[in-house]
């Protein structure tokens, strides 16, 4: 299922802010800390993860966990720069956990843009306890 | 765990997961409201962001690697960071094209194994 598209916009400040916010060394030249492929899918694609919880029949109240991620680097991401962030959901599986009792795992895949170039490519597997209340 | 180089934050902060939530757009109470994360089985503190614990490791990536970022990176989110913790980032294998790292809670708890791959050095 193809999400909807998005933009982020990655300022330097906000770079600072989240260095500052994970005890990382300030940025030398223009390029923001790499964990900005991840902000930038979750916060950029035009479909919250809040929406993407409902989309596959579960709620963010229930507390979503990430099992697992994969980023590939593909160009520099630099500040004061806006990304296209397109996404889809790669697959979907209901199935019980031991944990959760009964669980979505979704798979859900980012690109992350800039003019011509694809500069990340972020891959995601959520698990969603799915409550009773929406089964 | 203490093998190799590492990177340590001594204390978690509850506020900075706020921070991340709203950074992240992401409204899961586990990350701001302890009684939340009580009710859904997480304990009785807040809950760090997964995205965070794995800034911690590509902060520990960039201190080995003279601040160059990796071409790739895989995670797998193996348990939970709580306010208050103290987490060790620590790469336990370094390889010519990469290497893998692992972060740990409290000193001995692994919340989170990562293999990267650096850029101009594909994996063999």
């Amino acid at each position: 299922m193809t999400l909807a598209s998005g933009t982020f916009r990655l300022d330097a400040v906000l770079d600072d802010r989240t260095r500052l916010s994970c005890r990382s060394d300030t940025r030398s030249g223009s390029e923001a800390h790499p964990i900005f492929a991840f902000v930038a899918a979750l916060r950029g694609a035009g479909t919250s993860i809040e929406t993407l919880c409902e989309l596959c029949g579960c709620s963010i109240a229930d507390g979503p966990v990430l099992a697992s991620c994969d980023i590939e680097y593909l160009a520099p991401m630099p500040v004061d720069e806006t990304y296209r962030v397109d996404a889809r959901i790669a697959e979907r599986i209901e199935k019980p956990s031991r944990r959760f009792g009964q669980a979505v795992h979704a798979f859900v895949e980012f690109s992350i843009g800039r003019g011509e170039d694809e500069c990340a490519r972020v891959r995601l597997h959520i698990i969603m306890p799915r409550s009773a209340d929406h089964g | 765990m203490d093998e190799g180089p590492s990177w340590k934050l001594d204390d978690v902060s509850a506020s900075e997961m706020v921070f991340w939530a709203d950074l992240l757009d992401d409204p899961n109470p586990i990350h701001s409201d302890p009684e939340a994360a009580r009710r859904l089985g997480f304990g009785n503190r807040t809950v760090n962001p997964g995205p965070v614990n794995l800034a911690y490791v590509l902060n520990l990536i960039a201190q080995e690697c003279g601040g160059t970022p990796p071409s790739r990176i895989t995670a797998r989110f193996l348990g939970n960071v709580m306010a208050g913790d103290d987490v060790t980032a620590t790469l336990v294998e370094q390889t010519d094209n990469g290497g893998s790292a692992v972060l740990t809670r409290n000193g001995d708890e692994v919340v989170l194994q990562a293999d990267f791959t650096m850029p101009g050095k594909p994996a063999s």
